[in-house]
């Protein structure tokens, strides 16, 4: 176990993989299996089927938003390749050098529309 | 399986934590009617089985002295780094017993499960800072326990 502050507030991984080890029953699937049987056996009421679909519905509905997002992505992607010219360098090539008006030229301008 | 280790570390008798573990199973899946979706539900699932295994380590404790666990002493005989290893988990075991049973669950569900504070909170229905309290209490009692060991370990 590497030396660390008890203050941590990072899981200790060295203490916990101890602790997993120590605390891992003996034949956990057997365990499992008997457990599964156990809750087969209980009868299940209306009302708890309706309390698992209440909470599945929104991680299902989350799911196939993901999904659907994804898959939308995918087609935009395809369907938006680059062209041979994109429009914006198509632009910048019609603008005309030196947009940025020199001083001269800015006083001519008010100058003639003073006239 | 988390439930099944919480068990574990309060009883410390495997047939007794799994008995634990089935029979909170079967009344959380009676009372899920009362679980609330929007939740978190393996803090609501393990803050059943915590109960469960609180209340029976109680009632033991009432009962008699506790016997040994078959399971530690089915550990014990075992060849050169193999005893090495069931000594050190030996230790652990015993450094658990030492613990407050809130402070084992606490450290379990912290270091080896990887549950934040706040779910601790909300399974042991105590306020955050008591749960960091629990867990920096219960890494200390445990490093001073486990300390020889580990150096031995080391050797």
């Amino acid at each position: 176990m590497r030396e660390k502050s008890s203050f941590s507030t990072e899981p200790d991984a060295d203490l916990g993989a101890l602790l997993r080890e120590a605390l891992t029953g003996p034949a956990p699937d057997a365990f499992m299996a008997r457990l599964e049987a156990a809750v087969r056996g209980v009868s299940a009421e209306r009302d708890q089927w309706d309390t698992l679909a209440r909470w599945a519905r929104p991680r299902v509905a989350l799911a196939a938003a993901a999904a659907a997002f994804l898959l939308g992505l995918g087609v935009w992607r395809h369907w938006s390749k680059p062209g041979p010219e994109p429009e914006s360098v198509a632009l910048a090539a019609a603008e005309p050098q030196g947009t940025v008006a020199s001083p001269g030229v800015i006083w001519q301008t008010v100058l003639l529309e003073g006239r | 399986m988390a439930a099944r280790r919480v068990a574990l570390a309060v009883l410390r008798n495997a047939d007794e934590a799994d008995d634990a573990v089935q029979s909170a199973t079967l009344s959380a899946w009676r009372a899920i009617a009362r679980y609330d979706p929007d939740r978190s539900f393996r803090a609501w699932y393990l803050r059943i089985i915590a109960n469960a295994a609180l209340d029976q380590f109680r009632r033991r404790r009432v009962r008699a002295a506790e016997p040994l666990s078959d399971w530690l002493e089915s550990r014990t005989v075992l060849p050169d780094q193999a005893t090495e290893r069931a000594l050190l988990r030996d230790r652990l075991m015993e450094g658990l017993a030492q613990l407050p049973e809130r402070q084992r669950v606490a450290l379990v569900l912290f270091d080896a499960e990887g549950y934040s504070h706040s779910e601790i909170a909300a399974v042991l229905k105590v306020p955050e800072g008591t749960v960091r309290s629990y867990v920096f209490h219960a890494r200390r009692a445990m490093r001073r326990i486990l300390a020889p060991a580990v150096e031995e370990e080391i050797r």
